[in-house]
Formats: structure tokens, sequence, C-alpha cells
């Protein structure tokens, strides 16, 4: 991994306030740019779902120094989405969305630099995920 | 390459049932464990577990009650309540399942679910409506003040 962990729990406790709309932000993006992934959650109370994610996040954040714990994590994170039916296609939509997302709710201080940070973070994310995802995808599908 | 999904190399639901009888067989003999099944009917809850388990290792998805992180919100259950049913989990698997590499397969599967259903704090908590109360209790079945 690539991304600066100071930069990014720095840009995190500066914005606190902003950060509690990331799973609003996130969900928005989603829907409005992706037709039929609210369907993905019809059977899911949003409320909740978007309190889980917000959770997601900040553990994420708090454990950017843990790689081990991190790791484990989101690897664990990827499994449980395989089982719930989400195929690698969604990958590439969550990716979208997560940039667009912290592009948002950092908007005030949306340098080149830290875009670069939140995309390698978001990256990083989202290959562990798909590691995690892999390693039991042809057992299940 | 094996082209059958982990459900039917693990023998279908069948071998699903079988283990998840034994399973809450043992959960419901568990002081530590038993305490949270108060009152749910056994054979519903085996169902539940059996129909959710054929949807997560590539069975039909008939299961059609609540994602996991929802159904367990009320309630503080810590990293040691799991790693306890973790226990019985791995001793009941193994009395039906031989094949090491499946019994694994289904624990990696199952321990996947830990970070959506342990809490750190009674605080993470959430009643799904004013009625439902929030469920703690330690390690001995003693029922926690929340």
């Amino acid at each position: 991994m690539n991304f600066d962990k100071e930069y990014l729990q720095a840009t995190w406790n500066q914005n606190l306030e902003k950060t509690e709309l990331i799973s609003e932000y996130f969900y928005d993006i989603l829907f409005h740019e992706y037709e039929g992934t609210e369907d993905l959650f019809e059977k899911t109370e949003m409320h909740f779902q978007k309190m889980e994610f917000q959770k997601a996040i900040n553990h994420i954040i708090n454990n950017l120094g843990d790689t081990v714990k991190l790791e484990q994590y989101l690897k664990e994170s990827g499994i449980r989405h395989v089982c719930y039916g989400i195929t690698p296609i969604y990958y590439n939509v969550v990716e979208v969305s997560l940039q667009k997302t912290f592009e948002k709710v950092f908007q005030d201080i949306w340098t080149d630099d830290t875009k670069k940070q939140w995309k390698l973070l978001i990256t990083y994310i989202l290959d562990t995920m798909k590691k995690g995802a892999e390693e039991v995808r042809s057992d299940l599908e | 390459m094996n082209n059958k999904c982990l459900f039917e190399r693990l023998g279908g639901r069948l071998t699903l049932e079988k283990v998840h009888k034994k399973f809450y067989d043992d959960i419901y003999a568990d002081p530590t464990l038993s305490v949270w099944f108060k009152g749910v009917d056994q054979e519903h809850i085996e169902e539940q577990q059996t129909d959710f388990m054929q949807k997560a290792m590539g069975g039909d998805p008939i299961y059609t009650g609540q994602a996991p992180g929802m159904a367990h919100r009320h309630m503080f259950i810590t990293e040691e309540h799991f790693q306890r049913r973790h226990i019985l989990l791995e001793k009941a698997i193994k009395e039906y399942v031989h094949d090491e590499e499946l019994i694994q397969k289904w624990l990696k599967i199952d321990r996947s679910f830990k970070a959506i259903i342990c809490k750190s704090s009674i605080d993470d908590c959430e009643k799904a409506n004013q009625t439902q109360e929030i469920l703690a209790y330690d390690l001995n079945g003693k029922k926690i003040a929340s």
C-alpha cells in the first residue's frame, strides 16, 4: 500500500463533522448514478446500512497503522460480499462512488495531493476486499 | 478447480441441516450461549441458519431473513462469545464433514461475519423498535444491565 497514513488521518481529523456525512453522500451518489444498485438493498433498512457503512469507514481510518488487522478486516468484508451476491463488476461502481464521496466530503481541501491520497486508500480498500472475495468466489458461485 | 460450489461439495442441504441440528443442540445446552436464545424456537433458528448458509455457500438463495448485522444489532455479542460459538460450530461440522479443506472453507465464511456481529461496547447496540430489548450477557450467562 502506498498511501500516507498520517496525511489521511490528519485530513480526516480536521474535517470530523463532515466525515459524518460520508454514508449519506455515498449512497446518494451510488443510487443516483448507477441505476439498479438500490435494488441490492431492497430488504435492508437504509438507516442501519448507512450506520454500518459509517462504522466501517471509521474502523478503516482508525486502523490504518495496523495493516495486519486492517487486511484481515477488509478480506473478510470481501468474503461477506460474495455471500451477499456481489459480483466483481460492482467494485468499479463502488470505487467511482467512493472517490466522488470523498471529493464531496473534503471539497474545501480537495487538492491534487488530497485526491491522490484518498484514491490510493480507496484502491487499497477495494483491492484487499477483492483478494478476500477471490479466495472464496470459485467455491460460492 | 472444482466446478461444484461449496454447498454441493458439502453434500447439499442435508449436511447443513445435520450440522446445524448438532450445533444448536450444543448451543442450547451451553451456559454461555443458551441465554441468547431464550424463547427462540430451536427448529426455527436451525432452519434460518441453514437457509442463510445455503445461500452463502452458493446454493439456492431461499433465505429471506434479515442480514446478520441487522438481525444481531440489539445484541452485545463480544469476540469471546463469537469464539465460543465458533468452537461449537467447528465441533458440529467435524461430526458430519470429514474433508479438512471443506471444514476450513465453511469456518472461513462463518468467521467473515464476526466483524458485523461483534461489538466492543454495549453502546454500539441498537433497538430495531421501541419494544425490542437490548440483550447483553457476560460469559457466565448473567445479564448485563444496559
